[in-house]
């Protein structure tokens, strides 16, 4: 026990008795008193606290905390009893010699009975005796300080590791902002964590870091079943201990295993993308070994791990796990989303322009067209914890899904700038999910052109995404598998070989600082953060799995050097990075410039994979064996319904290939005009009846994660968060129904549909509800313009002195617009909510009646009232007080007819036809 | 009253589709035949200058749509006409038996003063093809039956009677202003008398 503790700090002080605290935790065994010499380095520690700052000391000037502890007897005396105050000097291994050795050995039974905090927190319960003992400046006297050892302590005892997150971690730095917060409430407080993982932060140089990861995280995220993950993990342990030994400290090395211990029984998302990150920082770690040329770089050069990194990433893990929970808890994620994606909208400005540098000149041209999928892709990064429960394939399904608008949107503007109407489509719409085909590779292919043939891409894109991505990920394991396979024997073959250390040693070398100038670029191209190496260990892996896809190292892994590339292409800023990536990797073969418009989809990104590898190597696309061949499970295809009309050509492509049209428990969503508006849904009886499938993709969902699916207005079903990315659109039914314009979420299925019927004249009012005319005036206005204009159209186009108002009008208006009154388009129900077809009508009627007025043809193609003979030539378009015939279109005053109710013309030549009839029979 | 009767004779020619209404006003005004088909749209008039006794008239001649699909239009020409032309198709004994039904038609929309005597003239068309269904005689006891009707069979081909026809058609409309006049300005007696005259002479001339 040294002296001058006064002077010491006490942030020196805490950190002693953290990094102890761990040091007996990180053992792992039953009691933390089995390590050996782990009680007296405890007591250590907790001396130094208790003496800081102690007002009486004894004659030879030795702070004398007895005084202190003895507080408890009248405190608390039944705890004061437990461990005697006198007890005899325990036959520990070092016990405590000295005459002051009565509080020692105090502390060292307390310790051992695991009932240290409770009585030191009696202890400082009571401020008066804790003023009465301790200086101003001592550490107890400092409630941060006093908390943070009862923490340490109760860690201890609970053997609870992750409680000493609860610490709040500026108070291990030695010039301590003056906080305001208390630290529990720092548990919370993003500041922290933005402190913490920006590179400024002295705390973050340290490259070699422990990952801690508390219970929470792991078992709220779903296990990876792919044999690659323990494959890549065997790897990445490896090199860690190869830069342990490099490193040569033992205590490192110690930790090292110790951490690898636990992580093995790990299998999670995140503790998958902690061990990348670890191996990234291990290879930093390495090469700095390599770089420097004596070789063996001392070790105090690297800074040795501290309480600081320990603390603030348990902070982060804890923020992390909140999330986690808060988004678990909240039932609906609309409004979140929505926030999420102003968020996203702010960067998306600078994605887009690294995309518009890079894409083609379309791509800059409809770059708002780009921008929409790629927005949604972000939400959906964002939003990562739902996307734990679905599925590891889905964020390929989403990627190639966005691809998929994106060629689409690409290959309809390439064709006529403007997307084709539902209609002008003759309602088949190239939705993504509509038809998909199973493409199949021709003998003796080879795998890179298999995957970037036009199979897999845009023209015939018609691709069932999951289908497609099912068929990639296939292909890639195989070929990843033959890989392998080749590999080891190979491996054999070179151990027989070359046994050589320093040729195996200089190939390590090569490798590593290949993957080093990829880091590399990589970091220059990511502008916007995630720059690993820089950032702690611990702090980006709680970060950057709290903020972006856990789904980054949940996807396939496989080989290092692969897998560097793949998590470049699935970070979360989106397609523009891994675009330019991809484009900067590539050696611009032509198939690859190809895909580079559709970088995110299943295609490209198996394909960049397989890039890692020399194309030689890789088994041509016929030759492997795939896990599961269409032989062994047939696809079915569904009938299709009567209405739906298939066009013979789209169904004649290929030989090889099959359409998909779903299953027996799930077919894709077909375009279907729905008039009517959906009853409120009941979510457990209709996810029933889809089975628990997203109507859009069919994927399955357990039944306590159905609360997360999202309901579609249009088609009444739900759909995954894939799916349903929240956009919201205008209803037909509800509008028919109650003129209902408020915007409903809509999957995106409905969303690209309704936008693409939205110019489509597909609602006739009179059919589907007529009474709307009674309750909307807007509409009843505009019926009685298109009725005249129904009514003039037959004067104006066979008038021969009207050429020129005809072109006009048939230039001006569509022609349903005047040909059938009563049918509108969407886009019609919202120009006539806003006055707009109202006003434009009524524009074009008059012109037309300007013209009538003034023809002489016109006005001798107009009518006398028969009933009242008048001389007044009328027109049916005077609906105010005129009326037409239907049977025989004559014209009659409204008064007139009402006085007859009869049509004069019908009923003569009803009488006619009679007494033809007669005159016939007669004449016979 | 002179002026009117230099003026205008706006003549009528109704009849079922394709019976050859447009052709025969085409092969009187333009002397022109095609034998392709064109359905007319709505209605439309030409006008041709032509020589009745000596006194130069206007004909009005409204070439009107036989099929029922155009009835969206009005029929507000009618109303003052002075002849009304009924066209059948020899070949085709049904547009015969709708003449009925087309004078009754234009009578009732014309709203002519005198209904009884208004003029009509009835031109039995397509003689040209030889296969007459409708004979002379059917058609001529129609003609009788219907106050004396003049009939004609022409054809709009060969321009057989065409001329003929039209002149009959301007007398029988000049005769028919010349009645409303008389109806106009019936206190004068003498007026009364001069026009019947020209209406015989009118009547002896088209017979032969």
């Amino acid at each position: 026990m040294d002296t001058g503790l006064d002077e010491t700090n006490p942030s020196d002080i805490l950190r002693h008795l953290k990094s102890t605290v761990e040091t007996l935790l990180a053992c792992q065994s039953t009691s933390a008193w089995n390590v050996f010499g782990g009680i007296h380095r405890l007591q250590v520690a907790v001396v130094k606290v208790l003496k800081h700052g102690f007002r009486f000391t004894k004659e030879n000037g030795e702070p004398d905390f007895w005084v202190f502890i003895q507080g408890l007897s009248w405190l608390q005396p039944a705890l004061a009893a437990s461990p005697s105050f006198m007890g005899n000097p325990i036959t520990g291994v070092r016990s405590p010699s000295r005459n002051s050795n009565k509080a020692l050995t105090w502390i060292y039974r307390s310790l051992e009975t695991d009932t240290l905090s409770e009585k030191l927190s009696w202890l400082l319960s009571d401020q008066e005796h804790v003023l009465s003992c301790y200086n101003a400046n001592a550490f107890l006297r400092q409630p941060q300080y006093s908390e943070a050892t009862l923490i340490c302590l109760k860690a201890v005892e609970l053997k609870q590791i992750s409680i000493l997150a609860k610490i709040d971690s500026s108070l291990y730095l030695k010039q301590r902002p003056i906080s305001t917060h208390s630290h529990r409430r720092c548990l919370s407080n993003p500041e922290k964590d933005i402190v913490i993982s920006s590179p400024s932060s002295p705390v973050q140089q340290e490259p070699m870091k422990e990952i801690i990861l508390p219970d929470v995280v792991h078992t709220k995220t779903v296990n990876f079943p792919n044999k690659f993950s323990s494959f890549r993990r065997d790897r990445l342990n490896n090199s860690i201990v190869n830069s342990v030994f490099k490193s040569s400290s033992d205590e490192i090395a110690i930790k090292k295993k110790i951490k690898r211990h636990q992580l093995k029984k790990w299998f999670s998302c995140s503790d998958m993308y902690a061990l990348y990150q670890k191996k990234r920082n291990c290879l930093a770690f390495y090469k700095r070994c390599e770089l420097s040329r004596p070789r063996r770089q001392s070790l105090s050069e690297l800074p040795s791990p501290t309480l600081e990194d320990y603390s603030s990433g348990e902070n982060n893990f804890e923020y992390f796990s909140e999330i986690l929970q808060v988004k678990y808890d909240k039932p609906k994620v609309d409004s979140r989303s929505k926030r999420i994606m102003q968020v996203a909208n702010k960067k998306k400005s600078d994605s887009l322009d690294s995309l518009s540098s890079i894409g083609s000149a379309e791509t800059i041209i409809y770059r708002d067209k780009i921008a929409r999928p790629k927005r949604k892709r972000r939400v959906s990064f964002l939003k990562l914890p739902f996307q734990i429960w679905e599925s590891s394939d889905d964020e390929h399904s989403n990627c190639s899904d966005d691809t998929k608008t994106l060629v689409q949107n690409n290959a309809i503007s390439e064709t006529d700038g403007r997307k084709k109407s539902f209609i002008e489509n003759g309602g088949n719409i190239a939705l993504p999910m509509t038809i998909g085909s199973y493409p199949k590779p021709s003998p003796g292919q080879s795998i890179m052109s298999f995957l970037s043939s036009g199979a897999f891409t845009r023209t015939n894109a018609e691709l069932d995404r999951e289908n497609a991505h099912f068929s990639v990920a296939e292909a890639l394991i195989a070929v990843l598998e033959q890989v392998k396979c080749d590999q080891q024997f190979r491996l054999m073959d070179d151990i027989m070989e070359e046994s050589d250390e320093e040729i195996n040693h200089l190939k390590n070398i090569i490798r590593i600082r290949r993957q080093q100038k990829q880091n590399e670029k990589f970091q220059q191209l990511n502008e916007v953060s995630t720059d690993t190496s820089v950032t702690t260990d611990q702090s980006v892996n709680s970060l950057s799995s709290s903020v972006y896809s856990t789904s980054e190292s949940m996807s396939t892994d496989q080989e290092d050097e692969a897998s560097l590339k793949k998590t470049n292409h699935l970070s979360p800023f989106g397609a523009a990075l891994s675009v330019s990536k991809l484009s900067l990797n590539s050696n611009s073969t032509t198939d690859f410039d190809r895909l580079s418009n559709s970088s995110t989809s299943a295609e490209s990104v198996a394909i960049s994979l397989l890039r890692g590898f020399n194309e030689n190597k890789l088994p041509a696309a016929s030759e492997f064996e795939w896990l599961i061949s269409e032989g062994e499970v047939p696809q079915k295809i569904l009938p299709l319904p009567n209405s739906f009309g298939v066009n013979k050509e789209n169904d004649t492509v290929s030989e090889n290939t099959s359409l998909l049209r779903g299953t027996q428990e799930w077919a894709p969503p077909r375009p279907q005009i729905i008039f009517t508006p959906h009853p409120p849904p009941i979510r457990r009886q209709l996810m029933e009846k889809q089975s628990f499938r997203c109507a859009s993709c069919g994927t399955r969902v357990d039944q306590k994660y159905a609360s997360k699916f999202r309901y579609c207005e249009y088609l009444g079903r739900y759909f995954c968060t894939g799916c349903h990315s929240g956009q919201t659109t205008i209803i037909p039914g509800r509008v028919l129904s109650k003129w209902d314009f408020s915007k409903y979420p809509v999957s995106n299925f409905s969303h690209e549909l309704l936008d693409q019927l939205l110019t489509d004249p597909l609602f006739n009012v009179l059919d589907l509800n007529s009474s709307l005319y009674n309750s909307v005036r807007a509409l009843q206005k505009v019926r009685l313009l298109r009725i005249a204009l129904f009514y003039l159209k037959d004067f104006i186009f066979t008038c021969k002195h009207a050429e020129n108002l005809a072109d006009t009008i048939k230039s001006g208006e569509r022609s349903y617009i005047y040909n059938e009154p009563d049918c509108y388009s969407l886009d019609d129900f919202i120009n006539v909510k806003n006055n707009r077809m109202f006003k434009r009508l009524t524009e074009l009627k008059k012109l037309c009646e300007n013209h009538v007025n003034s023809c002489q043809l016109c006005q001798n193609r107009g009518f006398f009232c028969e009933i009242c003979k008048k001389q007044e030539v009328i027109f049916p378009w005077q609906v105010s007080n005129v009326m037409r015939c239907n049977e025989c279109s004559s014209c009659y005053h409204i008064k007139c007819y009402n006085r007859k109710r009869l049509c004069a013309k019908c009923s003569r030549s009803n009488s006619r036809n009679d007494s033809d009839s007669k005159l016939g029979n007669v004449e016979i | 009253m002179a002026t009117k009767k230099k003026g205008l004779l706006k003549v009528i020619i109704l009849g079922d589709t394709g019976v050859g209404k447009t052709s025969l006003m085409n092969q009187f005004v333009n002397r022109k035949f095609s034998g392709q088909y064109k359905a007319t749209i709505g209605a439309d008039f030409l006008t041709k200058e032509i020589m009745v006794d000596d006194r130069v008239v206007t004909m009005q001649i409204w070439d009107t749509a036989g099929q029922e699909r155009f009835q969206s239009l009005g029929v507000a020409f009618y109303r003052g006409a002075d002849c009304c032309v009924l066209v059948f198709d020899v070949t085709l004994p049904n547009t015969f038996k709708s003449l009925d039904s087309w004078r009754d038609e234009f009578l009732v929309q014309a709203c002519p003063r005198d209904p009884e005597n208004f003029p009509f003239v009835v031109l039995g068309n397509k003689i040209d093809l030889g296969n007459a269904a409708v004979p002379s005689k059917r058609a001529e006891r129609w003609c009788q039956s219907k106050n004396n009707i003049p009939y004609f069979e022409t054809s709009a081909k060969d321009a057989t009677n065409v001329e003929q026809a039209f002149q009959a058609i301007a007398k029988n409309a000049l005769a028919q202003e010349s009645e409303q006049d008389l109806y106009n300005e019936f206190p004068d007696q003498i007026k009364l008398t001069g026009d019947s005259n020209r209406f015989n002479n009118n009547d002896a001339g088209c017979s032969c």
